[in-house]
């Protein structure tokens, strides 16, 4: 008698030696296509871009997301009324990381004025993929944190 | 070998849970979520349905027989509640869930006077100098309730810490009892992030031997397992009906008569009186006193129909059932390279739930890939943000058994996640 407990449905496991139904399992080595896990979003997940401290900055503010407890801050340095140069720090999951990743290459260089304008469009249109609205607040805690390093106003972006 | 489940105790209910026809892109529901709430069985949806196309009138007041009827229910539902756990309806009161219960004793209790004192005023249950003593591993509800009580009474709120193994010490529960200042200890029975089960009768024991007031939270464990409120000894015991299979929106709180008595109302208003004149009133007796306004009648009854169902199932076959399971997904679950589960490693020691990270995968995006599976797991602080802390992740996974769940589930689980690492090229 194994140790584990049999099935009593099929499916594989060590007591059990009929044939593997298919009901609700992805074959192991089925290839993935995956909306949401793009190999661009991947890639900004695992090698974030401007990610890390900014020493001196002239803004900053620290956000969390209350559903998961993650958390993201930045580092702002201002020059002529833009944003000169920036650093994200903190942790959080891959649409979290992703996002902030690829926003900060295009808040480079950006108006603070415009950056007070930006709403949560802009950041979804740029992230590329379909966000869930569970999973909003992910792709929109950098905006969040960065409009309010820059503007004040700490409300979700709309 | 196709169904050996009755040589380990197992349960073979899926199919009393309607929800489990439901397909989901034509696959069928793994539900991993328990610990969040459980399914239903179609008895308890048909008590509900059947009180409110039956039976329904307000409770408490009428005097026909409809509301007769409706009055019968609302009893016979706290009788049987009270049975399932060993104890008295008259000390079993309705709540919202556990936080409202909680909540009731941190206001009622916590903010009231101690009776039998020296003074006319009596002695506040808490206030300056004294200490509420909790452990890391408890819910947001057994946490912040305390907190602003401390705050308000200046009162200290300490922890007892827990170890690598997800466990606490009874030595440093004795430290603490030791320094005299301890006026309530509150405790979770399983913890909703580690799974660990508590000695809650030893700990209530000690924290009566040493003069103070108990609390224990038992949504995690009344579920699964058979629980004796009397037995455990408790001043306090919390739990919640959508945990155990019933309906939303009724939790229970069972309390010690004499203090319970000793208590000021948490709530006031309608049903919770004896009489009112324009400037004052008087209360009514236990447990009516804490169930202010018109009660939620049907989850009563849905409650009641659901502790029926488990009782029937037998809570020692109920709690063999899932320790089988859950021994058998920390086997399973030891198959996935990375994977890391927190909390006690042997299954007898735990609830049926098991708390993991995967290295390289936030949790979100665990449980959203366990989701392309068909699997439904939760991944988050499980409220219990200080202990995310405690343990160094910001979040966990986290997969709960019921006991509908059987080993396919498991095995599902385990696929999706494989599956999912590939999609992150881990």
């Amino acid at each position: 008698m194994p140790s584990s407990m049999p099935c009593s449905r099929g499916a594989r496991c060590s007591a059990y030696e009929g044939p593997t139904p298919s009901t609700h399992q992805l074959l192991p080595h089925e290839p993935l296509m995956d909306d949401l896990y793009r190999d661009y979003i991947l890639d900004h997940y695992k090698q974030p871009r401007n990610f890390g401290e900014l020493e001196p900055h002239d803004l900053e503010a620290l956000e969390h997301n209350p559903l998961c407890g993650d958390e993201l801050g930045v580092h702002i340095r201002v020059k002529d009324d833009r944003i000169e140069d920036l650093r994200f720090h903190g942790h959080g999951c891959a649409i979290s990381q992703a996002s902030a990743s690829i926003a900060s290459e295009e808040l480079k260089g950006m108006e603070l004025a415009e950056v007070g304008r930006l709403g949560a469009d802009w950041m979804i249109e740029l992230l590329g993929i379909p966000v869930s609205a569970t999973r909003r607040k992910c792709a929109l805690l950098n905006l969040k944190v960065v409009r309010g390093a820059v503007t004040g106003d700490h409300a979700w972006p709309a | 070998m196709t169904d050996g489940t009755a040589v380990l105790g197992g349960l073979d209910v899926k199919d009393d849970f309607p929800i489990f026809a439901r397909r989901f892109d034509g696959r069928e529901l793994v539900y991993l979520d328990s610990g969040a709430t459980s399914q239903k069985p179609e008895v308890v949806i048909e008590a509900v349905a059947n009180h409110l196309r039956e039976h329904n009138a307000n409770v408490h007041r009428g005097v026909y027989a409809l509301a007769q009827e409706a009055d019968a229910a609302y009893d016979g539902a706290r009788r049987q509640v009270a049975a399932f756990v060993g104890t008295q309806p008259q000390t079993t009161i309705f709540t919202k869930n556990v936080t409202e219960a909680i909540n009731l004793v941190a206001y009622a209790w916590g903010r009231g006077k101690a009776p039998g004192q020296a003074g006319a005023e009596g002695r506040a249950n808490i206030g300056p100098g004294d200490a509420v003593l909790i452990t890391q591993m408890e819910h947001h509800a057994n946490i912040v309730p305390w907190q602003v009580l401390c705050r308000e009474r200046g009162a200290e709120l300490r922890y007892l810490e827990v170890d690598e193994r997800g466990e606490v010490s009874l030595e440093q529960l004795d430290r603490e009892l030791a320094r005299g200042d301890v006026r309530l200890v509150a405790v979770t029975h399983v913890s909703n992030v580690l799974g660990t089960i508590l000695p809650v009768a030893e700990i209530v024991a000690r924290a009566r031997a040493a003069g103070a007031v108990s609390l224990v939270d038992g949504a995690q464990a009344v579920p699964h397992m058979a629980v004796d409120v009397a037995a455990i000894g408790a001043d306090f015991y919390a739990w919640t009906g959508h945990k155990a299979l019933g309906p939303t929106g009724i939790g229970v709180l069972h309390g010690r008569r004499e203090i319970l008595e000793s208590m000021e109302p948490f709530l006031t208003g309608g049903d919770m009186i004896a009489s009112v004149d324009f400037q004052s009133a008087t209360w009514n007796e236990l447990p009516y006193k804490f169930e202010a306004g018109t009660p939620p009648v049907a989850e009563a009854v849905g409650l009641g129909a659901a502790v029926a169902y488990l009782g029937r199932l037998g809570m020692n076959q109920v709690r063999a059932h899932e320790r089988a399971l859950t021994g058998y997904m920390l086997e399973r679950l030891g198959d996935v390279p990375g994977l890391r589960v927190v909390g006690p490693p042997e299954a007898q020691a735990r609830g049926g739930l098991a708390s993991f990270t995967i290295a390289g995968m936030h949790p979100h995006d665990i449980a959203e890939l366990a989701d392309r599976g068909g699997v439904c797991i939760r991944a988050g602080h499980h409220c219990a943000q200080p202990l995310m802390r405690c343990l160094g992740v910001s979040a966990t996974a986290r997969a709960s058994i019921g006991v509908y769940n059987e080993p396919a589930d498991v095995d599902a689980l385990v696929d999706a996640l494989l599956a999912g690492r590939e999609v992150f090229g881990l």
